[in-house]
């Protein structure tokens, strides 16, 4: 262990399958087991279908394992909370609420009173570059901009672990980089532990301390890769290419069936 | 400028589509010889309506109808949207009550009046029945099926920001199924209007059916249309309105994500 201090998360023999509507068993996570510093951004990084929302489902607390355990600050996380937010691929917004509403949500749910509240949306919209958006409706903005409420929402209420299930996976390219460069930019303010799940590699490469390699199912975890070099990355650089050829290898090796089958 | 003048136009249309019904109606009354259709002439039946108007008789029978169609609908919707959340939310009640309410909605309200009379006695009572049998089907259905519309992310998101069953009903569950709940209302409302002019037809010595019934036995056939107008129109803005407040509740609506 790098850090005297005690992990964040420990997840412990993960095991997960799922009955199919036909009957059968498919099991979806074989066992895994790591860790995550406070502070760290971990990104899971798999290939489609691995089961990797299935592995961010049982870290927020969602679903249950069949085996082993999640222990968030060394104790098992019996429920759901604020402490820890999951951050969804299509944004999760409510389009019946405008955006200074949505990321009202939860400081209403903690009964923040109203000043504080307003103190705490309008940093947040400030530093998301949401401000002049405040009174539009989800329906009435981009993705890109739709992610960014919903990374304000999160951090309202202060949450402990961000949890990220490709979240920049709808948006295009050069809106996708636009976005890691401010999420980047937003958690060297607001230190979080993040756990950050991709298939791209190069978003893998681009955000995270370290990076866990998953198998195609029954996912299990093939290799850790720590980038060695400091943040912000740049992405043609001839360390950054090396390591990213390396990943690309591996990822071939992992999923050659789902390639000869075609999926 | 031609396309001007067409959207000038089209704002008028609807205006100019009444005074086609209106001369279309005339002429009815001109061809057809029979004496007593010249009393339905429009140039008997709209000075009857402006004395209505300016003796201040329409409004006593204006509102007791409204009233009545407003209790009704009260009722219903008391009655009709927690039961369309719980079927809607529980797959098993839904599965045992729809077929059910769907037969009992193809009943006509009136088909009840006999039992609604002999149970509830004569006046207001079995008219709020009659035409609570109308309204609460739409409302049921439409609010069970917006809740079957409520995407289960919102409520795990809602549960990861600490959302309690309470919450999630106030916070996700109600706010998804307004528009749905809205579009029941406003069906329910177009029934309602159309069973309250038979249902008062019986039992009540007021309100809009009972006058259609009372100008007829005075033989004031001119009278009698001008009642039929006012409860059209009546109708007819009542649904604008209940439209216009689902626009203005729902503004978010144009702009949602498909």
């Amino acid at each position: 262990m790098k850090n005297s201090k005690l992990p964040k998360i420990i997840v412990r023999n993960l095991g997960k399958s799922f009955l199919t509507p036909r009957g059968e068993r498919v099991e979806v996570i074989k066992e895994i087991s790591f860790e995550v510093q406070e502070g760290e951004f971990l990104v899971i990084l798999g290939p489609s279908g691995c089961g990797k929302t299935t592995l961010l489902n049982l870290l927020v607390g969602f679903e249950k394992p069949d085996r082993g355990e999640v222990l968030i600050d060394g104790e098992r996380a019996k429920e759901v909370s604020p402490e820890r937010i999951l951050l969804w691929q299509f944004f999760g917004l409510f389009p019946w609420r405008t955006i200074w509403e949505n990321i009202e949500f939860g400081l209403e749910l903690k009964r923040v009173p109203q000043a504080e509240r307003e103190k705490i949306i309008s940093e947040l919209v400030r530093i998301t570059g949401l401000r002049g958006f405040e009174n539009r409706y989800p329906g009435e903005i981009s993705g890109g901009m739709q992610q960014r409420v919903s990374l304000a929402r999160a951090l309202a209420v202060d949450p402990e672990v961000l949890f990220m299930d490709e979240p920049f996976g709808s948006l295009d390219a050069s809106m996708r980089k636009v976005l890691e460069d401010e999420l980047l930019r937003i958690l060297s303010r607001k230190k979080k532990t993040v756990v950050f799940v991709t298939h791209n590699v190069e978003e893998a490469l681009y955000l995270a301390d370290r990076i866990i390699i998953l198998s195609s199912r029954p996912t299990r975890i093939v290799k850790e890769i720590v980038p060695s070099f400091s943040k912000p990355r740049d992405e043609i650089s001839d360390e950054f290419l090396k390591l990213k050829n390396e990943i690309v290898k591996i990822l071939r090796t992992e999923t050659q069936f789902l390639y000869t089958v075609g999926l | 400028m031609k396309s001007e003048r067409v959207r000038f136009s089209g704002r008028f249309l609807p205006l100019w589509g009444f005074i086609i019904f209106l001369i279309l109606w005339e002429l009815a009354t001109l061809m057809v010889k029979n004496p007593l259709l010249s009393n339905l002439r429009v140039e008997k039946v709209f000075p009857e309506l402006w004395r209505l108007m300016v003796t201040g008789g329409l409004w006593k029978q204006v509102l007791p109808s409204l009233k009545r169609v407003g209790v009704a609908l009260l009722v219903a919707s008391l009655g009709g949207i927690p039961m369309g959340i719980l079927i809607g939310y529980y797959r098993v009640l839904e599965q045992l009550s729809l077929a059910t309410f769907q037969f009992l909605r193809m009943i006509s309200p009136l088909a009840w009046m006999p039992l609604a009379i002999m149970f509830l006695g004569i006046g207001d009572k079995p008219i709020y029945f009659l035409v609570f049998m109308g309204a609460i089907w739409p409302i049921i259905i439409n609010t069970s099926h917006g809740v079957g519309r409520v995407e289960k992310d919102w409520i795990k998101i809602a549960k990861n920001f600490g959302a309690m069953d309470w919450d999630i009903l106030k916070k996700i569950i109600i706010p998804a199924i307004l528009p749905d709940m809205l579009t029941g209302l406003r069906v329910a409302v177009g029934i309602s209007w159309i069973i309250l002019v038979p249902a008062e037809m019986l039992g009540v010595t007021s309100g809009l059916g009972y006058q259609i019934l009372d100008a007829r036995d005075r033989f004031a056939y001119s009278e009698m249309v001008a009642w039929i107008l006012i409860i059209g129109a009546i109708g007819y803005l009542l649904d604008v309105s209940l439209r216009k407040l689902r626009g203005r509740v729902l503004g978010y609506e144009k702009f949602e994500i498909t």
